[in-house]
């Protein structure tokens, strides 16, 4: 006995010794700021956490793959950090008065990675292959109205009939019917134009040697491990990009990101954790290097209006009332920002002006007793009778925001249980007709228009009965008529117009109460120049450059590193220890 | 000797394929739809159709099941042409093909993708073998010659930690202190050289191993304890053998004869690959696979670790059996008995 005590008293002082040895104490930034004109030169290196399914751009369609898709393949279009199309490949664009004809006069000298001209017959053989029906694009159907595209998609066709070079320089697409999304689809990665070298229909093995007219070729690939990338001298801009290249590293977790900033192994620290985001944020010296991108998701929760007692508008809207979104936010340290609309902040078309869902207790109560559930929170009796079933997916956020609303919602009478399920399981669930009556939901920008997120959330025309996006199977004629009419509208004042209108049932209809939005904090290293987080784009660092002065400053000032197992390993390797 | 060696490979054959088909009917059962994680959380229904026509996940479940066996193991072309689909996903040594399929997330035959991460998980495997077998029983040893003493008692906090510690924390503590403060190994990754490797691995190897070693150091110090009462060791010292020896030669033999079946176990469990460990060092091995394999609903590759896993355990039982012969006379001559 007493030597069991003896040995626990030991390990805990060790394990103490251990832990306390580990502080929380940041490095000051490396660099300072300081006016500094773009130059020429220098490698970066930047992590991610999430890995990369694919660098193909017909099929890569994810968080991971987008920011590396945007330095290999240039695309006809771009969105600006202020919100407009601009063109990339795209010397100019028209969108005919009907909004059916689009044509791209391209850039003279814009090249590939292999060294050929990027011509119209690119962009076509480009869009065909990333439509190709043996090629599995997850967002083929966001192209659907090209003239054409169910008999190309269904291999019933031997082109892709509207899509059509022009000449070399003249691509003109035609659309079945107007679409004022096409532009914002077009600035997706399966857009963009690849070399020949991708042939006729994906292929796995192209990933391995990418090739596109980005601002950035592939060095080499180690696959799930690291990305090195190189200058593309051909970019269509002449002195972009600035820096010789950027290595990017995959499924780095958040501590050893830090770790590694700190050191100055990579440049820009983007996963922080929460605690070490409070530590940069509070910390003078890394203010004018650190910043927030804003908020590309819309979370809360929603309810389906198929069943009781949501099929009573007052029940929903009381839910809407009775969550306060403020105290949402304070849960993570600054990731989590309020949000009354279903457009976010980072997402063209977000309306700062409008007034969402508003938590007003007293007015959810009333609506609870008009919706014929009176309850009397001093008392706590009363209410809906029945227990509410909530599905959420577990180990996330969602979980902790259902337990938030858990209790919120009981001041009003509903009374919730919360089943936490592994994420494919939940959405299998809740997209099953008249199965389940609540539950978490979120919807992140697939592009930067307000239609992304009022057709698959609340048309009529995507309810199934498996599968379904719309998890609150609502149903407003007047709501899909305006969402009809925004897809049409090519006139930017009317839309805003429309999508305001399709805001404000939302918000009156209540299918979702809207709860929350992510935003992501980054830092990045004093000498780093010309980045900020990018208002639509994550991880934008194509176009920043490097005050070397300041970076050589620092590497000179840090000296040879001390003695590695690694560095003896490779002298012995190389015969070096001889 | 022959027909004992058939039975075995009969029963084990028999192990895989309940192994087998009880992971494809889990993984088919699960109320969860693999041509949405492919598509994405957000893909419209109609690409989501499409993705599953593609896939193959619209043929009844019986097909599905029947296709997989009937294309496990399978004779084929020696060199098939390279871009022949019926064997797009093969492995093949000579007419003999392995078709695990196509990685729905990796668009890569699962087989060449399980041949290039296998090698890495098992020499982590056996690299933390090694690290749990040298400390373990090193501590072991030590602590039950030193019993009862300030030694005994520090190998024993020792292993508290080691065992109540999870491998996460022990893994930040080592990046903490051996990548980035003293410098002295990489945080994390594999390298592009066999140096690079070589340093990349020693921290993965010794989170896992000193986790092991806690377990093992108190296993060896408990045999160590019960072989050193034994009468053979009283005699041995009778007879004046050194002390060293005794322990050594006579005791530890002994009280590694259990282990050998815990080592066994354990390796197989290792190459099914160390799944926190290789995510948190960014080890590309079998482990990382299957995490994201499991999370995207990725059934073939599932499928593929699933086989790895299980022979990695049949084959170590095998093996182990087979090393219990070698290291214990008795059973030799109980087979000579027997087969007499």
């Amino acid at each position: 006995m007493r030597s069991i005590r003896k040995a626990a008293e030991l390990a805990i002082a060790i394990a103490l010794g251990g832990a306390l040895g580990c502080s929380n104490r940041i490095a000051p930034p490396i660099g300072s700021l300081r006016d500094s004109p773009p130059e020429r030169g220098g490698r970066i290196t930047v992590a991610s956490f999430v890995g990369v399914r694919s660098i193909d751009p017909a099929v890569g369609f994810d968080e991971g793959s987008d920011p590396i898709q945007r330095l290999l393949f240039a695309r006809l279009i771009h969105l600006s950090a202020n919100g407009q199309f601009e063109g990339e490949l795209a010397e100019s664009f028209d969108v005919s008065p009907d909004g059916m004809h689009l044509t791209f006069r391209l850039r003279a000298g814009a090249r590939f990675h292999d060294g050929s001209e990027v011509t119209a017959g690119d962009v076509k053989r480009s869009l065909e292959r990333a439509l190709h029906p043996k090629t599995g694009c997850p967002v083929a159907s966001f192209y659907d109205r090209i003239v054409g595209f169910e008999a190309w998609h269904d291999g019933k066709a031997s082109e892709l009939s509207g899509v059509q070079a022009v000449s070399d320089s003249v691509v003109r697409i035609d659309l079945a019917e107007p679409d004022a999304t096409f532009l914002a689809v077009l600035t997706l990665p399966a857009a963009s134009p690849v070399c020949k070298s991708g042939g006729a229909v994906y292929d796995p093995s192209f990933s391995a040697h990418a090739c596109g007219a980005g601002p950035y070729k592939i060095r080499q690939w180690y696959e799930q491990e690291k990305l090195v990338l190189d200058r593309h001298d051909g970019y269509l801009d002449r002195g972009l990009p600035h820096l010789d290249g950027i290595t990017w590293l995959f499924g780095v977790p958040t501590t050893a990101q830090r770790f590694r900033f700190e050191r100055g192994d990579i440049d820009i620290l983007h996963d922080l954790s929460m605690a070490d985001s409070v530590a940069f944020r509070t910390a003078p010296s890394w203010q004018p290097f650190s910043g927030w991108a804003p908020s590309r998701l819309t979370k809360g929760l929603f309810m389906n209006v198929e069943m009781e007692p949501f099929n009573r508008v007052e029940v929903r809207r009381a839910v809407a009332s009775a969550i306060d979104r403020d105290s949402v936010a304070t849960l993570r340290g600054g990731f989590i920002v309020a949000a009354d609309r279903m457009v976010p902040s980072g997402v063209v078309g977000y309306d700062a002006s409008f007034p969402g869902q508003r938590y007003d207790p007293a007015a959810a109560l009333e609506l609870m007793r008009k919706a014929g559930f009176p309850y009397d929170p001093v008392a706590a009796t009363g209410g809906y009778p029945q227990t509410v079933d909530y599905l959420v997916p577990a180990d996330s956020f969602d979980l902790q925001f259902a337990e938030v609303v858990q209790q919120q919602l009981a001041r009003i009478g509903i009374r919730i249980r919360l089943k936490a399920l592994s994420w494919p399981a939940y959405l299998a669930q809740i997209g099953r007709r008249r199965t389940v009556r609540m539950g978490a939901a979120g919807w992140t920008a697939d592009f930067d228009d307000p239609s992304d997120f009022y057709e698959p959330l609340f048309a009529t025309k995507s309810i199934q009965d498996e599968n379904s996006q719309n998890y609150a199977f609502f149903s407003n004629a007047e709501l899909d008529a305006t969402i009809e009419r925004g897809r049409r509208e090519v006139d930017p004042a009317a839309r805003k117009a429309i999508y305001r209108r399709a805001e404000e049932i939302v918000r009156d209809e209540a299918p979702w109460a809207i709860g929350y939005g992510y935003r992501r904090f980054e830092v990045w290293q004093g000498y780093v120049r010309g980045y900020r987080p990018h208002p639509f784009a994550q991880q934008d660092v194509g176009f920043l450059w490097l005050d070397l002065a300041q970076r050589q400053a620092h590497s000179a000032s840090r000296g040879a590193p001390p003695l590695s197992v690694a560095s003896l390993a490779s002298m012995l390797a190389r015969g070096g220890a001889r | 000797m022959i027909r004992r060696a058939a039975w075995r490979a009969a029963t084990c054959l028999v192990v895989i394929w309940i192994v087998l088909t009880t992971a494809f009917l889990i993984h088919h059962v699960l109320p969860s739809d693999p041509a949405r994680a492919v598509a994405g959380p957000q893909a419209r229904p109609a690409d989501v159709e499409r993705i599953r026509k593609r896939l193959g996940l619209d043929q009844p479940l019986r097909t599905q099941y029947a296709t997989f066996f009937r294309r496990l193991v399978h004779v084929g072309p020696a060199s098939p042409p390279p871009k022949d689909p019926e064997h797009a996903s093969c492995s093949a040594w000579g007419r003999l093909h392995l078709d695990l399929g196509m990685s729905f997330q990796k668009r890569k035959p699962v087989a060449k993708l399980l041949g290039e991460r296998l090698p890495r998980t098992a020499l982590l495997a056996l690299a933390a073998i090694g690290v749990q077998i040298l400390i373990g029983v090193t501590a072991g040893v030590i602590a039950a010659i030193k019993r009862g003493r300030l030694l005994d008692h520090g190998m024993i906090a020792m292993t508290l930690i080691g065992v109540s510690t999870p491998t996460f924390i022990t893994g930040l503590v080592l990046q903490y202190w051996f990548a980035y403060r003293w410098r002295l190994l990489p945080l994390d990754g594999w390298g592009s050289t066999v140096a690079e490797h070589a340093a990349c691995m020693v921290l993965p190897a010794l989170t896992l191993g000193l986790f092991g070693a806690s377990f093992y150091a108190r296993f060896v110090r408990d045999e160590m304890l019960g072989q050193l009462r034994q009468d053979y060791v009283r005699t041995a010292r009778a007879k004046g053998a050194a002390g060293w020896r005794v322990v050594l030669l006579h005791a530890l033999r002994n009280a590694l004869m259990p282990l050998v079946t815990v080592v066994g176990m354990d390796l197989g469990a290792l190459l099914g690959g160390a799944i926190v460990t290789e995510k948190l060092f960014r080890w590309p091995g079998l482990g990382a696979l299957s995490v994201d394999a499991v999370v995207d609903r990725d059934g073939p590759v599932v499928m593929g670790i699933v086989l790895v896993a299980t022979l990695a355990v049949v084959l170590t039982n095998v093996l182990v059996d087979a090393l219990y012969a070698v290291l214990d006379p008795r059973l030799r001559s109980q087979g000579a008995t027997s087969r007499g």
